[in-house]
């Protein structure tokens, strides 16, 4: 990035209702998190008083798991394009997706590594979006039987308690790996950029998800340069 | 050091007096539950926070066709695998080495998953307030007395049965106390049967009951639920393993980064240095 | 029970003593007590060891004295000289003084011996007092079953220790237990073992909070007292030692609340 001195291009990557949804998933998961992490392992037991006693972290772990809900619905709601996209895309697997993994750890550890070409999504962004999907549906549904257990049989809400540990055990493992790579990992701040204003660096784009830049090439949305040209500026 | 005991029931002796449920109360404090009419003798529905052994009254036709009048004296049975101590996320729960399975209130966080996973559905929720008013919640169950215990004495239930229905002392006694009363009771009731199950590794509090468990509202065959020991012994143990995992391999690729890669990250070369998730 | 006011160490010597006494008894000769069983004289209050002889035979006593010796010094080897000094002193002669003495609570014969022989006060007493209690076990052991009642202020009608400990049993009975030689008898709930006093407005039961188990039983006519545990509600029971010992404190209420170990004997 240093390198480039001339001024940078921007080419829109999310929608708003995505930018939304994916922050309010965010804080949401990170305020379940540690609403629940005092019950999670003693040695955060000094949380309760935080939250205001073990009642006062029931009650915002409940609020929040409300929240926690609402992103496929604003997704859906505001932007059933975006996410018709979404879901067509995590169904796609191609050669690119299968190569993508053998290099992926070369990039990890910040050796030399030759990725090949993504698409709008890599196939690391597929993986995560199919885990986070899969621990949601299992964190949300086991959590109503945890929620309202005089609405559902003993054994139900016995595996409810299971699953939901698995749920959450997954999704924090796969969330630690998604958070580093977009917040830390070097070359990582033009992808941030990207769900938090809705667009990211032309340069990055070409970098990291050649066949989908491609394409915006190929459509005629951008010129070879990232340059825009529709008269579209707001993301 | 301490022995480990059992609370011996022999129901046939039972004369449905409920003078455990007075000592019980009296002995643990507990304040009354003055409940509706129950269609029959029996009390209430079944233990609650707050009252801690109910006598059942079941009205049975045995296989005469002769309807018999069974009591029992129900409470927490003390597992020797406890699956409210298996659950409990804050080590509230423990046992004793009297062989009571106790909680303790200063750790209890009212959470409820003892009480979601107690096979014998003894274990309640009890709601206080504390002096700003708000409230909170605390599991409570039957303690064996082990106040009393801790004393050398027998639990107030066990002292104040005047039929004798229930005994109290060293584990091997009591077993072949209730052995010894199966073999003389056996006849005139032929579904009798020693209530000490052994899906929950055996009880402290055992029964002599003269008719299967079903009849008195008891599961044949309690076990610490499947869930809870996968929950507690493998996908918890795993989860936290997996969380350390990632963590550790976040680290070290964020070192491995900053030694492999100290210019910078150079993306957007000929070819991709691809990065990948955001 | 897990509270005492008396250290661990202490019940434990006690326990051991015991254990000791109850082997003694056990190879005692049943011939070696001759007793009389004179009901005429035990209505009037007489214990009946003093209708008793006993045989002690000397070399048996020596042996206890160094069993005995053995196990204190255990706890105390400083105690080593002065008990075998005692050991040196005695000789079947004054073993059988002993056992007449410790039978009549003589305390100045033995504070005489220990002045005489530079022993500690309480050595001469009691080794003759805890050598002398397996024959008075063994004799209550033998007449127990004609034991059913006592004389008020008389104690123990077999050896004539006061009364001072009682159990509760099966419905409520109020049963008296000797510390000293496990001699037991029943007497009326609401009547003193001091005094025979039975006006139910001059009899109190002192309570402890907390303990369920124990009552103190206390006379306003004659001041006495009498300590009562329900030990039905026990898981094991003690002997009626181990219980007194335990018990101690209530000794210390009934005291600091003005009552006495035996009353004021009204004749």
């Amino acid at each position: 990035m240093s390198k480039q001195q001339k001024p940078k291009k921007y080419v829109k990557r999310f929608s708003k209702a995505f930018i939304w949804a994916h922050a309010i998933n965010a804080l949401s998961f990170f305020a379940l998190y540690i609403t629940a992490l005092p019950m999670y392992t003693e040695f955060f037991d000094w949380l309760y008083p935080v939250f205001g006693g073990p009642a006062g972290a029931r009650l915002l772990h409940r609020i929040f798991a409300v929240t926690f809900v609402l992103p496929t619905l604003i997704y859906i709601i505001f932007d059933p394009k975006g996410f018709l996209f979404w879901l067509k895309e995590l169904v796609t697997w191609k050669k690119r997706d299968v190569d993508f993994f053998k290099e992926f750890p070369k990039e990890f550890f910040g050796m030399k590594a030759k990725m090949p070409k993504q698409g709008f999504f890599n196939a690391g962004e597929k993986i995560n979006s199919w885990i986070q999907i899969f621990t949601a549906v299992l964190i949300i549904f086991s959590g109503f039987t945890m929620w309202f257990p005089e609405y559902f049989p003993d054994t139900v809400v016995q595996w409810g308690y299971l699953l939901h540990n698995i749920g959450f055990g997954l999704a924090i493992a796969v969330v630690v790996g998604h958070i580093y790579l977009s917040v830390l990992h070097p070359g990582s701040t033009p992808a941030f950029r990207g769900v938090i204003k809705g667009d990211v660096d032309a340069e990055f784009a070409k970098g990291h998800y050649r066949d989908w830049y491609d394409e915006l090439v190929a459509k005629g949305e951008i010129d070879e340069d990232g340059d825009k040209k529709s008269a579209d500026k707001t993301a | 050091m301490a022995k480990e005991y059992i609370k011996y029931v022999d129901v046939t002796k039972c004369d449905g007096c409920r003078a455990c449920m007075v000592a019980c109360k009296n002995w643990n404090d507990l304040p009354a539950e003055p409940e509706e009419f129950q269609g029959s003798l029996q009390s209430h529905a079944k233990v609650t926070a707050n009252t801690w052994n109910v006598l059942n009254f079941i009205e049975h036709e045995n296989s005469k066709g002769d309807l018999e009048y069974l009591f029992r004296h129900s409470s927490c049975f003390h597992c020797t695998d406890a699956a409210c101590e298996k659950v409990c996320p804050e080590d509230a729960i423990s046992y004793t080495d009297f062989g009571s399975v106790v909680i303790n209130n200063d750790k209890c966080v009212g959470c409820g998953y003892c009480v979601q996973n107690c096979p014998f559905d003894v274990i309640s929720l009890a709601t206080y307030k504390d002096k700003n008013g708000k409230e909170y919640r605390k599991a409570q169950k039957c303690t064996m007395c082990t106040d009393r215990l801790e004393e050398g004495m027998q639990p107030a239930c066990v002292v104040t049965c005047h039929p004798g229905a229930m005994q109290f002392g060293n584990k091997e006694d009591m077993l072949t106390l209730a052995e010894k009363r199966l073999s003389e009771i056996k006849e005139k009731f032929p579904n009798a049967n020693i209530y000490n199950p052994a899906g929950v590794g055996g009880t402290h509090t055992i029964y002599v009951l003269a008719e299967k468990p079903s009849v008195y509202g008891l599961p044949e065959k309690p076990k610490v639920p499947t869930s809870a020991v996968i929950w507690k012994d493998y996908a918890q143990p795993i989860g936290k393993l997996m969380l350390g995992a990632t963590t550790m391999a976040v680290m070290a690729g964020f070192v491995s980064n900053k030694l492999f890669n100290k210019g910078g990250h150079d993306h957007g070369q000929d070819e991709e240095g691809g990065d990948s998730d955001e | 029970m897990k509270t005492s006011v008396v250290s661990n160490e202490y019940q434990k010597l006690q326990e051991e003593i015991m254990k000791l006494q109850e082997q003694w008894k056990q190879n005692l000769n049943p011939d070696s007590i001759d007793f009389r069983l004179d009901s005429e004289a035990m209505k009037t209050g007489v214990p009946l060891v003093a209708l008793t002889n006993f045989d002690v035979k000397f070399p048996l006593f020596v042996q206890w004295v160094d069993e005995l010796k053995q196990l204190l010094m255990s706890q105390n080897a400083d105690l080593e000289s002065q008990l075998n000094r005692v050991i040196e002193l005695i000789d079947e002669e004054t073993a059988k003084v002993w056992m007449e003495e410790a039978f009549s609570f003589n305390h100045l014969y033995f504070k005489k011996f220990a002045e005489e022989n530079v022993l500690d006060e309480w050595i001469p007493p009691f080794l003759a007092e805890t050598l002398f209690r397996p024959y008075l076990q063994l004799l209550s052991e033998k007449t127990q079953s004609k034991i059913s009642q006592a004389v008020a202020g008389c104690g123990c009608p077999v050896c004539g220790e006061p009364v001072r400990l009682g159990q509760l049993e099966g419905k409520g009975q109020k049963i008296l237990y000797c510390p000293r030689c496990h001699a037991n008898w029943p007497e009326k709930k609401l009547s003193c073992s001091h005094c025979g006093n039975e006006d139910y407005e001059k009899m109190k039961y002192l309570t402890v909070e907390g303990k369920p188990t124990e009552q103190i039983h206390v006379c306003d006519e004659c001041k006495g007292y009498t300590k009562i545990i329900d030990t039905r509600q026990f898981i094991t029971k003690p002997s009626p030692e181990m219980l007194d010992l335990k018990t101690i404190h209530l000794d210390y209420i009934a005291q600091e609340n003005g009552y006495m170990v035996m009353g004021e004997i009204k004749k």
